[in-house]
């Protein structure tokens, strides 16, 4: 495949589509019906409308392995709850993962596991299915029937797929889950299964630990009384004080010949398979029961329809046992494809993709999580791995952003990005890839064919119409059996087919447009109710990522004593190192959430914590968040890795909500809130009610003209903001109020006090090439001065104005800034990289205006390479290396990036794991014009002292800028040289001897 | 003079049995020179009956209208516009819950309908009471407020009011200066209610008589002498004004 397509898009060539599987059932279908399909949305519309036929037709074309009668496919193809499909057909799933064609085949690799230190182990197609038919044989002789249940303890490994594949080639129904899951989580769903035989890993391959395993496995077996026995999958120690019989995979391996009847019994197609959990707000988890004929002819649709999988191709899908993608990709064996797992942890950014490129996988299967990861850490696995068998890249999980597209297409290979997204409960996807279509930035390609997938109007999304629920209108096969447990079906009922009539309800919110490409918007029930406006948290996330402070967050409905309806909007957030919740990051959120989101986003109160509570599977709980601040029983609190987050953001919410009511009681000083609660509070005086909503319409509680006139008298006089009389009419809330004041105002300040202090001698610091003021806390508190220090940040960075241009535009505008806090009297100002550039023009205007400047310090800062003179001009051009900033000039995106990659990774030296995200996008575009504008200033001379500050790694494919600074300097330049990077000079442990030049050069003596 | 169809008393109408709440409707004294124009008054502390057969008169849309507000706005929202239906259908000879709302170019509500042509109305209501004004001869706008003391009213005098007023509200002091500055608050907004304009343009926008005889002395892009002022007393502690196009 040589795929095609502008940046935002990747666009299958034509032999792909001609050659794809997809392509070839479409002919297949279009030949059985007369119907010629158009394309693929017509064939999509065929496959809903005529579901039925689509099914059967499937079932034909795809050579599956089973007996009876095809006839009917679907007993009825509007019963949407209750239609049983292929009544009369039998057919073992396993039989057709394994089915072997010659001796050829037999030979051609079925399973390649990895481990983090052993050599991986590889088993051919015939060679898995001897195992898994000596196994089930083995299996039934210890008394093992179809229909038993048969729970699993075990890591993602080549023997746990024998072991649950020998237990459904038998008939029973097998369910697995991760040794790393806590043993109170692994109860509460085995429990319920009463399960016959349980397998298990008793030991990890760290030795240390597997005494433990196999005690916890032990604790395991003693609460499960139904069991007859267990099953170890590798030579660990046997578990203590358990009275049952220990068996050994190995040992049953070890005698093929006693094994009882090596054959594929076949069994009815709704036998049950698999048994999955998942967890609901309230009570155990559900334990879902797949069918095996649902399951197999599902999965062999997604496999060879939507990804287009085949015998040539080598699937690494990364899972555990306990995810339904471990389901998912054994599937694929049925496709002849072979499948390629992992039982290691990610040991850093590069420990899948060394997989990849070992195995030369061909469709790579992840998780946004871990492209976050590797985004994060800077690490690009083409520059580090051969990739080039890659033809696909599957994510599932959580959303796939956008910039991961791109990051993909830059890092990995222009190749299909399908994202993909379905569930535990349908054991596979609604909406997912499509090899005869484009893929877009940001969308999934399509939705699962004889799937009628729907976007159901919500009054959850409101603002955005196009947003629905996610619905299914019509049966299909891997609609699960039921739950364990729910005899009479109401539970099951209650948990699909409730919300909407014949309707399967997902509870995903997505949006599909008219072209039939999908975006997924978040789950629907973690919409927040928020004083009765249903609130997408998936929009704030989204919002949030333009704040560069920010690096994680979650917004939570907190209840207030009020009731139900009175729910308040909590916004929990990780800041990254060196950054401040203070009352100017504060109102800055909220304000972009107003305009960017809308007035019904901003939170009541915005909390900083230390982290966020996480699964073991790394994905934020915001319920375990929710359960926590609501005070009740934090259900999910076994499944979390880090439960000692939930303390502490109880705590921290308490003391800021303490803090607030005491400002809002207090009512005097108003000028330190936020804008929203300073109107809040004014709005309560007037109108005399509280508490107020902020999305209150005011007429709504009381507000007449008079009120409102008193009202906006009452801000004019105590905020200092006069508003027209007829504010009202169009900004009824408090939010839109403040979104109004917000629009009009300049109250985005550039300059931010760093650092207080006692002198009367500001020292301001410029900005570097991203705008931002961040990275230069730290430098500002290892300072040791009295001047107070200022940081002067980027105009733009609030979204609501646009960025300067020039270095000159900047620096009239610092001007400006710098007299107003200092009109007359010295100042000392200097310049981190770019922002040197800034503070070098800022002092020669002041100069030129009279104005003394009594220390210039420029931070390693290099100029354009056409300020230097012709001859040095040449030789640098000619012997630059083209890479990193040279790259700039042509890619000034993947440049930056890398530069921010560079910054992030030295920030997160400092926390246990670098988190967040990869450059924001606000930060990128500011990055992208402060590029330009280095680019175009020319220096002229300045008739003042300077010190410029050198980092001695100087990157090659910068020119040495000391020959223009010597030149330009005229009464004279001082040169300080630190040892390290250009990119490390802000960060320990260089930051201090950096302080320390700057302490000296702006001493005030 | 304008006549109404049903007499006086506003006893049973026509769909809706409005026995006890039409009979809490009051006629309004309007200073005889104000001709064509009637202002009935109804107080706000009705029983739920009375409330719910008001309720009864009001479309779906108005319900909606209603009840998302605090509760006791709300009930004044139902009262109101109750009062308004049997007031109109009185005048306009169509059963009040049959009668169709428009608005006009600048989002002044009117009749809509060809039945309703000619008529024009005004509602007003304060924390107690709630005034309906119906007007042939032209648009009208009627405002009613408690008097109460204002802590801010020095403020919002000399900062929104024309300075003729201020200086007028100001000289005084205590009770009589808060009785200023609702008369002249009444007379403004119920001249800006008939305008259609409201606060758009704020209120120096107008000056009033404060003192003497009501009357509109200065508007900045209009005709003071085609309008007319009249003081209404619906109650103690009550001031109300309506204003009328000549």
């Amino acid at each position: 495949m040589t795929p095609t397509g502008d940046a935002g898009t990747v666009v299958p060539d034509v032999a792909t589509v001609a050659a794809s599987q997809l392509t070839q059932f479409m002919k297949f279908c279009a030949a059985k019906t007369g119907r010629p399909f158009a394309d693929d949305t017509d064939f999509y519309a065929f496959s809903v409308a005529e579901s039925q036929e689509f099914w059967g037709l499937f079932l034909e074309w795809s050579d599956l392995l089973w007996e009876g009668s095809p006839d009917p496919s679907c007993t009825d193809p509007t019963a949407c709850e209750s239609a049983v499909f292929f009544p009369h057909l039998r057919l073992n799933y396993v039989e057709n993962l394994l089915r072997v064609d010659g001796p050829e085949d037999a030979r051609r690799p079925a399973v390649i596991a990895h481990h983090e230190r052993r050599p991986a182990d590889r088993l051919t197609r015939g060679e898995l299915r001897d195992r898994v038919l000596t196994v089930a044989g083995h299996l039934r002789g210890l008394g093992i029937r179809p229909g038993d249940r048969v729970v699993a303890v075990v890591r993602n490994n080549a023997e746990a797929l024998v072991a649950g594949l020998a237990t459904v080639a038998a008939g029973a129904t097998f369910s697995s889950v991760a040794p790393e899951m806590g043993n109170v989580t692994i109860l509460d769903r085995f429990e319920q299964l009463e399960p016959r035989l349980l397998i298990a890993n008793f030991a990890v391959d760290d030795d240390v630990t597997s005494t433990m395993l196999s005690a916890r496995v032990a604790e395991i077996a003693r609460a499960l009384p139904s069991l007859i026995g267990l099953v170890a999958i590798d030579d660990g120690p046997a578990p203590p004080g358990v009275a049952l019989p220990v068996h050994r995979l190995a040992t049953f391996l070890a005698q093929p010949g006693e094994a009882t009847g090596r054959h594929f019994e076949r069994f009815p197609f709704n036998h049950p398979l698999f048994i999955l959990f998942s967890s609901g707000t309230t009570g155990r988890p559900k334990c879902i029961i797949h069918g095996a004929g649902g399951t197999l002819l599902e999965h062999a649709k997604e496999h060879r329809l939507h990804t287009d999988l085949r015998p040539s191709d080598t699937l690494f899908f990364h899972t555990s046992t306990a995810w339904m993608m471990w389901n998912w990709q054994l599937s694929a064996l049925a496709s002849g494809a072979a499948i390629v797992v992992y039982d290691g942890p990610l040991a850093g950014a590069d420990t899948l993709w060394r997989v990849v490129a070992t195995e030369r996988v061909t469709v790579f299967g992840t998780s946004p999580p871990y492209l976050q990861l590797c985004a994060d850490s800077g690490y690009a696995p083409r520059e580090h791995c051969d990739l080039a068998a890659v033809r696909a890249v599957l994510s599932t999980g959580s959303i796939l952003h956008a910039e991961q597209y791109d990051w993909i297409w830059d890092h990995v290979g222009r190749v299909p990005v399908q994202s993909i997204s379905g569930g535990t409960d349908v054991i596979g996807c609604f909406v997912l890839g499509n090899p005869n279509l484009p893929v877009y930035r940001g969308k999934i390609q399509s939705r699962s064919l004889g799937l009628d997938v729907r976007a159901l109007p919500t009054a959850s999304a409101p603002s955005q119409p196009r947003i629905g629920e996610l619905v299914c209108g019509n049966p299909f096969p891997s609609r699960p059996l039921g739950f364990v447990g729910d005899d009479d079906g109401v539970r099951f009922h209650d948990a699909y087919y409730r919300e909407n009539k014949d309707m399967w309800t997902h509870g995903d919110l997505v949006e599909i447009d008219p072209s039939g490409q999908v975006r997924m918007h978040g789950r629907s029930d973690g919409v927040l109710n928020i004083h009765g406006a249903r609130i997408g948290p998936a929009e704030i996330y989204r919002v949030l990522r333009d704040v560069p402070e920010v690096a994680d967050a979650i917004a939570i409905e907190q209840p207030t004593p009020e009731g139900p309806d009175a729910a308040r909007l909590v916004l929990l957030v990780v800041l990254r190192p060196s950054a401040v919740l203070d009352d100017e990051l504060t109102a800055r959120i909220r304000q972009l959430l107003a305009s960017e989101a809308s007035p019904a986003h901003v939170p009541h109160l915005v909390v900083d914590v230390e982290a966020l509570p996480v699964t073991h599977s790394g994905k934020r709980s915001e319920r375990a968040a929710r359960d926590a601040l609501a005070g009740v029983t934090v259900v999910n609190a076994q499944s979390l890795a880090n439960p000692g987050s939930l303390e502490q953001i109880v705590a921290r919410v308490a003391r800021a909500d303490a803090l607030l009511r005491e400002r809002l009681h207090a009512r005097r000083d108003l000028g330190s809130e936020p804008m929203v609660e300073q109107l809040r509070a004014i709005w309560e005086e007037v109108l005399d009610v509280a508490p107020l909503a902020l999305t209150d319409n005011f007429f709504d509680v009381g507000g007449t003209s008079l009120g409102a006139v008193r009202l906006l008298n009452a801000i004019r006089v105590r905020l200092g903001v006069e508003l027209p009389l007829s504010t009202l009419l169009h900004s009824r809330t408090i939010e839109s109020m403040a979104a109004a004041i917000a629009a009009d105002d300049v109250e985005f300040p550039l300059h931010v006090l760093l650092k207080p202090g006692t002198g009367d001698r500001p020292l301001f610091i410029a900005h570097g090439l991203f705008g931002d003021i961040l990275q230069l806390r730290t430098l500002a508190l290892e300072l040791s001065t009295d001047r107070p220090v200022y940081g002067l940040r980027s105009r733009g960075l609030d979204r609501r104005t646009e960025p300067f241009t020039t270095v000159e535009e900047m620096a009239d505008e610092f001007v400006a800034q710098v007299r107003r806090i200092q009109p007359t009297g010295p100042c000392a100002l200097a310049g981190h990289s770019f922002g040197g550039l800034v503070a070098f023009e800022m002092a020669r205007r002041l100069t030129g205006m009279g104005q003394q400047v009594d220390a210039l310090i420029l931070i390693d800062t290099y100029v354009d390479d056409a300020c230097l003179p012709t001859l040095a001009r040449a030789r640098f051009r000619l012997t630059r290396p083209v890479r990193k900033i040279g790259l700039a000039i042509r890619q000034p995106a993947r440049a930056l990036t890398w530069l921010w990659g560079g910054l992030a990774a030295a920030f997160g030296r400092s926390r246990p794991q670098p988190r967040g995200e990869a450059l924001p996008p606000l930060l990128l575009r500011l990055g992208k014009i402060n590029m330009s504008a280095f680019r175009r200033y020319r220096p002229l001379p300045y008739d003042g002292h300077a010190t410029f500050v050198r980092a001695m790694n100087r990157d090659p494919a910068q020119c040495d800028p000391l020959p223009v600074w010597t030149r330009l300097v005229r009464p004279g330049l001082h040169v300080e040289s630190l040892s390290c990077a250009h990119d490390e000079i802000l960060v320990e442990p260089h930051v201090r001897p950096l302080a320390d030049v700057l302490s000296r050069s702006a001493r005030t003596d | 003079m304008l006549s109404l169809h049903v007499g006086v008393s506003m006893g049973p109408a026509w769909g809706c049995d409005i026995a006890r709440f039409g009979r809490r409707l009051v006629a309004v004294d309007v200073d005889p020179s104000v001709a064509g124009v009637a202002v009935w008054q109804v107080g706000l502390g009705l029983s739920s009956a009375e409330v719910d057969e008001a309720m009864a008169l009001l479309t779906d849309e108005e319900r909606a209208h209603s009840s998302r507000c605090r509760p006791d706005v709300a009930r004044a929202r139902v009262i109101a516009r109750g009062a308004l239906r049997i007031v109109l259908s009185s005048y306009v000879g169509v059963a009040p819950e049959e009668l169709e709302f428009g608005t006009d170019a600048t989002g002044k509500p009117l009749l809509s309908g060809p039945t309703g042509r000619g008529w024009h109305f005004s509602v007003s209501h304060s924390a107690s009471c709630c005034l309906v004004a119906v007007s042939e001869r032209g648009p009208v706008g009627v405002d009613i407020e408690d008097v109460t003391p204002l802590p801010d009213l020095a403020e919002i005098t000399q900062h929104y009011f024309a300075p003729d007023e201020a200086a007028e509200i100001l000289r005084r002091t205590g009770p009589a200066r808060t009785q200023a500055f609702f008369r002249c608050w009444v007379q403004k907004e119920a001249y800006l209610k008939a305008r259609g304009v409201g606060l758009r343009h704020g209120l120096k926008h107008c000056s009033v008589a404060v003192q003497g005889r009501a009357g509109l002395r200065s508007a900045m892009d209009d005709d003071a002498r085609v309008w007319l002022l009249a003081p209404l007393r619906p109650g103690p502690d009550l001031v109300g004004a309506v204003a009328v196009r000549r």
